[in-house]
């Protein structure tokens, strides 16, 4: 049978709960089946940002699926549309008569947008970056960032940390005692805190994040485009779980930050934290301490035991480390297809001006 | 000399999947080698491209199942090059 490759359609629903059946028999985790509906509306094509859902099909069967995002991007100077390879599922996973399929599903996405990327992965080691190294890409680690803002609650929950009966007593004596406390508190000493800027929580976004993104573009060499178009449909108003807030230094906007507050429940790695999250932002030229600070508090405020983000830009990843904010391992890659990689020439300069965090592509999935 | 067509895809899969190239056989397979895996796949896929200085269709990749049938898709690819 000829393998062949199509936008999803719901005659392959059956086809597609069978093959998710198969990898389930596999312990395959649930995160990594494909979606068995439509994840997106009909792209509509002249819209900023749209998703192409795509089967891989052999005969009746799927054998894998995977979506391309195509979304305009500020690349060096220039506004391109390019792609993101999203969810690429394959039975090669659970069995290897399929292991071709990984190829031929990035093969494909590399025709429709040649400049691609992919973002998130989990690991270097798992085998879809490791496909992508292969194939020549570009893997950059996007910097992950937190702030412990409840210490007696973070070393109770924190789950990596907890590993063995002797360290779950040792954290939970430390939080009991208070020592915890004042040592996470030494390790996130602040340097003096930037002016305290004011911040309004607001529905959509106004033609105000239209001047943040002309003022702040220059600074970027990648970077989905943020213009309050494209802001409004990635964090759409009816999305009640994204607060999008309005940051203002007097009589201007100094910039824009989109958070997450959520109540973990057994969360792999957070326990029951309530976790915030700073999944977007963007300021002004010379604001981003100002932003990323009122970000912070307002996320503490609200009474998180833990504020998180990743960013990949180095003056956000430098600004929230002197807002006391601590680097921890990232698990959260952006891969560059070859094309895409050379329009970022030459990367040693390029490679730190990557405006990328949790808000690009598949958003912040598992974090509301 | 002129050295075998198998000979060369069989040098090419031992030295990417780490093995002498007296365990590769024609029916050599993603099942029959244990780290022929999907990366392993691609790794052998790409790096017959640039050996034999072609590119792959679709069919011609998911046609792949063993070295035996690698063999034949090269050549059948050589030759209409040629």
């Amino acid at each position: 049978m000829t393998i062949r490759i199509e936008l999803f359609a719901s005659q392959h629903i059956p086809a597609i709960q069978a093959l998710n059946g198969r990898l389930a028999a596999h312990q395959v985790h649930s995160g990594f089946l494909l979606p068995e509906s439509m994840v997106a509306p009909v792209p509509d094509r002249a819209a900023p940002v749209f998703k192409d859902q795509y089967l891989v099909l052999d005969g009746e069967h799927v054998r894998g699926g995977f979506m391309v995002q195509s979304q305009k991007f500020w690349i060096v100077g220039q506004e391109r549309t390019i792609g993101n390879c999203q969810m690429p599922i394959s039975e090669g996973l659970i069995d290897k008569a399929y292991s071709a399929i990984g190829i031929l599903m990035l093969r494909h996405a590399l025709r429709v947008h040649p400049q691609l990327f992919a973002l998130g992965m989990g690991s270097r080691q798992n085998p879809f970056p490791r496909m992508l190294a292969a194939m020549g890409w570009q893997l950059t680690d996007i910097p992950f960032l937190f702030r412990v803002c409840s210490p007696g609650s973070f070393l109770r929950n924190i789950v990596p940390l907890r590993g063995t009966p002797t360290r779950r007593v040792l954290l939970d004596t430390l939080a009991a005692t208070g020592v915890g406390w004042a040592g996470l508190r030494l390790m996130q000493l602040r340097v003096p805190t930037p002016p305290r800027l004011a911040v309004e929580e607001c529905g959509a976004f106004g033609d105000w994040a239209d001047e943040i993104w002309d003022s702040a573009k220059a600074g970027l060499s990648f970077g989905a485009v943020r213009s309050s178009q494209m802001l409004n449909l990635l964090y759409p108003s009816g999305e009640t779980h994204f607060l999008r807030l309005k940051i203002t230094s007097g009589p201007s906007i100094a910039g824009w930050a989109v958070l997450l507050d959520t109540q973990m429940n057994k969360h792999r790695y957070f326990g029951d934290l309530r976790v915030g999250m700073i999944v977007d932002t963007l300021a002004r030229p010379g604001q981003h301490a100002g932003v990323a600070a009122a970000a912070s508090a307002y996320l503490e405020g609200r009474g998180v035991g833990i504020i998180v983000t990743n960013q990949g830009h180095s003056d956000w990843d430098a600004t929230f480390r002197r807002c006391g904010f601590l680097g921890g391992p990232s698990n959260y890659i952006l891969a560059t297809s070859p094309k895409l990689t050379g329009a970022l020439q030459p990367w040693p300069v390029h490679q730190t001006r990557l405006h990328v965090n949790r808000g690009d592509g598949e958003g912040p999935l598992n974090l509301f | 000399m002129r050295i075998p067509l198998f000979t060369r895809v069989q040098t090419l899969a031992a030295d990417i999947l780490e093995l002498p190239p007296a365990q590769i056989t024609e029916d050599s397979s993603p099942h029959t080698i244990e780290n022929w895996d999907s990366v392993q796949n691609v790794n052998i896929v790409l790096a017959l491209e640039e050996m034999f200085g072609v590119e792959f269709e679709v069919e011609e990749i998911e046609r792949m199942k063993n070295i035996g049938a690698i063999v034949q898709i090269v050549k059948t690819k050589v030759d209409g090059a040629g």
